[in-house]
């Protein structure tokens, strides 16, 4: 048992060693297959943001792509704030970095969680949106997008949701405002306590991914009433849009890949090639965007980028409201 | 009838070489994870996530099931041996666990800790089995002013938890819940106690106050006392390190309690293992003949909370598998792992795709005896391994707590909070102050807050809700019989007795 701790503990510290060599210089020839590509995931090992690093490095490999090893870094904390700027900070001018992209790509600098965003990165690619889907109890009287609305001006209708500033509280808030009511809104600490909430009635309504609840919906626990997207999805066929209910609202979870900054532009795009070689492979389509309910949504590094900028503006705002924007 | 068909097909998948092969590895792996501080289970179970997708998903999913309940039992091992709990179940262990091994009774306690575990693995199969979807429908009943009725009643039994002094013992649990006050706050946004530092952002995290307060203030201690760890003394028999039928005896009332209690606690999200444990140690002090002897090497301190966190492990199943909701972190990962494998967790996955769940089950209880084996065989060799290097163990000990921090966070700044709170348990011992409800508040303040947020926004007659739904209101009665009920107790006594004595 000692032993093997103290193996252990030899492994990690080769293993920094491996990362710390592995990352400085740039050959010649780009990418060099021999060295080894770290991809920065902000957050904790086993969520969404790990998946895409680790399958998306799988299908590299097998379409041929990249051919270099990876390994992963979770940097989890300050909701991807830290991972952030630490892939800032540290890998600079290495291009042979990426750090997953998601909301830590607008969010953390506006709240002050991060010094960075976007801006301050190579974005690389986007591959797919994750929607969000407003859910109900099976057994609740609530049918549609409306009823809720209805229901909210003349008492409390409550939203259960993973944490405040987070995209389910920024969706309930920017509906109410467009329906002009006040949902009220619950935060817990995990998305399994959320879900637990809804099957148990304790609160209205949810906002979650299609792909986490299709089972309860399909095992008729649970009812999808609408959809925060610009058309309906496949994988709800019979879900309306809130937008075909009347309120515009449309909020996506991008997710992609960036680079670091000072890396040389042919290097940026070497890397979006592979990244688009990647996201055709038929299998990585099938294995990784569909089972995980993902729409493929490809865009360049420039595509992405005038995309973010968008989506700053409307986070900003959301994040002024509430409170959540850092004062300068 | 038909759950015992399903089950022995669910052993015909189980029994495969293949099959065995991985659930023994993922047990092997899953001893390690647990037994190296820093490394809990969920963590184990991520890691190893990539190396299973190229396997069929019932192969996988054995393996990564023998890793979680491997690393239940593997927690325990540092817990008796060092008074590192490796993961947050096991520090109730590690009270009387290590007291025992200072006693020279490592063996025992951990070898009642293996059978436990066994018993609890082996009831919570069962009952995951038999009531799975039942109690399922029955914990998502539990909503927030239960939980923080539960938690509640959670904070008011750690008074009773540890040392002489009751009010000690409420000065450490709230130091405990100012420390969770750190970080950000999910009902606002906002950060609290922050001070500008940016590790704070996420609070002051669990692992790094446990293994500070109990592992570097232990090294402290004896460096300060120029004293080794526990030792065993004389040559190792296999009669000295197993259980004797006395010491079976009185851990057998604990183990059935606490399988059942940590089941129970198990099933609800969010409650899990740690509290679990917690509960039982608190209900077999409450109960014990001798409940001075609780945090002096009791074996029935060892012997409920192990058998609970087991159980508890096993609980979190039957939300995973029955509503697709994941009751625990490691759960949580495990429910990636189905969607990955191209299954959908939720109230259906039992009728779709019953090999995969019956040969899940089936492997549970496989994996139960390769761990009972497994840790019985090797207690000699930990115990071996523990004084053959005896006098480098204090430096060893401070070593592995500090990698093991930093393994698991990639963050100097944790690695500064654990030797900070070495020093903290090192003064909290030298005044007396029992280390235990710091790290348990620390779990259960946050827990217990939110709950009662939820319940007020949820609520149209504000705090009413606490008492107008049967759940909460029994909990919170249970609650304050616990806390006042003695003093209650003794004033009525004291008014019947007075007449007759005077």
């Amino acid at each position: 048992m000692r032993r093997s701790k103290a193996l252990v503990a030899l492994s990690v510290f080769l293993t920094a060693a491996v990362l710390i060599s592995g990352c400085s210089g740039t050959g010649a020839k780009f990418p060099d297959p021999s060295k080894q590509i770290t991809v920065v995931v902000p957050y904790s090992a086993g969520g969404g943001s790990d998946n895409l690093a680790r399958i998306f490095s799988k299908f590299a490999a097998e379409s041929k792509a990249l051919t270099n090893t990876f390994v992963f870094e979770n940097r989890p904390g300050a909701s991807g704030g830290t991972g952030m700027d630490y892939f800032v900070d540290n890998l600079k001018g290495n291009p042979y970095a990426l750090i997953t992209g998601t909301t830590q790509l607008v969010n953390t600098k506006i709240t002050g969680q991060g010094k960075y965003d976007f801006a301050d990165v190579n974005l690389v690619c986007r591959i797919g949106l994750d929607d969000h889907v407003v859910l109900v109890n099976a057994n609740s009287p609530y049918k549609t997008p409306k009823d809720l609305v209805e229901a909210a001006k003349t008492k409390k209708v409550t939203v259960g949701g993973t944490g405040t500033g987070n995209t389910d509280h920024l969706i309930s808030i920017y509906w109410g405002k467009q329906a002009g009511v006040t949902f009220t809104y619950v935060p817990f600490a995990s998305g399994g306590e959320v879900t637990t909430a809804i099957l148990g009635g304790h609160v209205d309504f949810i906002i979650n991914n299609p792909n986490e609840s299709l089972e309860q919906i399909n095992a008729g626990k649970l009812r999808a009433v609408g959809l925060a997207a610009d058309k309906r999805i496949p994988m709800m066929k019979d879900v309306p849009t809130l937008k075909e209910s009347g309120y515009d609202v449309v909020f996506q979870l991008w997710r992609g890949f960036a680079a670091p900054p000072g890396i040389k532009e042919t290097e940026r795009k070497t890397l979006e090639d592979a990244c688009k070689k990647t996201f055709d492979h038929p299998n990585y389509q099938k294995e990784y965007l569909e089972k995980n309910g993902i729409t493929p949504a490809f865009l360049t590094g420039p595509e992405f980028k005038a995309y973010l900028t968008k989506q700053k503006e409307i986070y900003t705002g959301l994040l002024t409201e509430l409170g959540l924007a850092k004062t300068k | 009838m038909e759950v015992l068909t399903s089950l022995l097909q669910g052993f015909a998948i189980a029994v495969t070489p293949t099959n065995l092969l991985f659930a023994l590895a993922g047990c092997v792996l899953g001893t390690l994870i647990g037994a190296l501080p820093g490394f809990g289970p969920p963590a184990g179970v991520a890691i190893l996530l990539p190396f299973t997708f190229n396997m069929p998903p019932v192969t996988g999913l054995i393996m990564l099931a023998g890793v979680y309940y491997g690393a239940m039992y593997g927690g325990t091992i540092t817990s008796v041996l060092l008074n590192i709990p490796g993961e947050s179940s096991s520090v109730m262990t590690a009270i009387d666990g290590y007291k025992m091994a200072q006693q020279g009774r490592a063996g025992v306690a951990l070898g009642i800790a293996a059978v436990g575990s066994f018993v609890a693995g082996t009831v919570g199969v069962v009952l995951l089995m038999t009531l799975g979807p039942l109690v399922a429908q029955a914990a998502i009943k539990f909503g927030p002013p239960e939980y923080f009725a539960l938690m509640v009643l959670g904070l008011a039994t750690i008074s009773g938890l540890t040392g002489a002094s009751t009010l000690r013992g409420l000065g450490s649990a709230m130091f405990g819940i100012l420390c969770a006050a750190v970080g950000v706050d999910i009902m606002s946004g906002q950060p609290r106690f922050q001070f500008g530092i940016r590790e704070l952002y996420d609070g002051i995290e669990f692992l790094p106050v446990a293994v500070g307060l109990f592992g570097v203030s232990e090294v402290f201690e004896n460096v300060m006392k120029r004293a080794d760890f526990a030792q065993v003394q004389g040559v190792i028999r296999w009669r000295e390190v197993m259980p004797s039928w006395k010491d079976w005896k009185a851990a057998q009332g604990s183990i059935w309690r606490g399988s059942f209690l940590g089941f129970a606690t198990g099933v609800l999200p969010g409650a899990g293992a740690t509290v679990a444990s917690f509960f039982s140690y608190a209900l077999e002090k409450k109960l014990s003949k001798h409940p001075e002897e609780f945090g002096q090497g009791a074996i029935a301190g060892v012997a409920g909370p192990e058998a609970a966190n087991n159980s508890a492990s096993t609980g979190a199943f039957v939300p995973l598998l029955t509503l697709g909701v994941p009751g625990s972190g490691t759960t949580a990962v495990l429910l990636g792992a189905l969607i990955m494998y191209g299954l959908r967790p939720g109230p259906l996955l039992f009728t779709d795709k019953p090999d995969i769940i019956w040969g899940l089950i089936a492997s549970m209880y496989i994996g139960n005896v390769m761990l009972l084996v497994m840790n019985i065989a090797f207690i000699p060799t930990f115990i071996w391994m523990m004084r053959t290097s005896e006098r480098y163990l204090n430096m060893l000990v401070a070593i592995l707590c500090i990698i093991g921090v930093y393994a698991q966070s990639v963050s100097l700044f944790d690695v500064g909070v654990t030797i900070l709170f070495g020093f903290i348990g090192f003064l909290m011992r030298r005044l007396d102050y029992p280390a235990a409800p710091v790290v348990l508040a620390l779990v259960l303040g946050p827990m217990a807050e939110n709950a009662l947020r939820q319940s007020l926004l949820i609520s149209d007659k504000g705090a009413m809700i606490l008492l107008t739904r049967p759940v909460s209101l029994v909990l919170l009665a249970a609650a304050f019989l616990y806390v006042f009920g003695p003093l209650l107790y003794g004033a009525i006594r004291s008014r019947y007795r007075s007449p007759r004595e005077a």
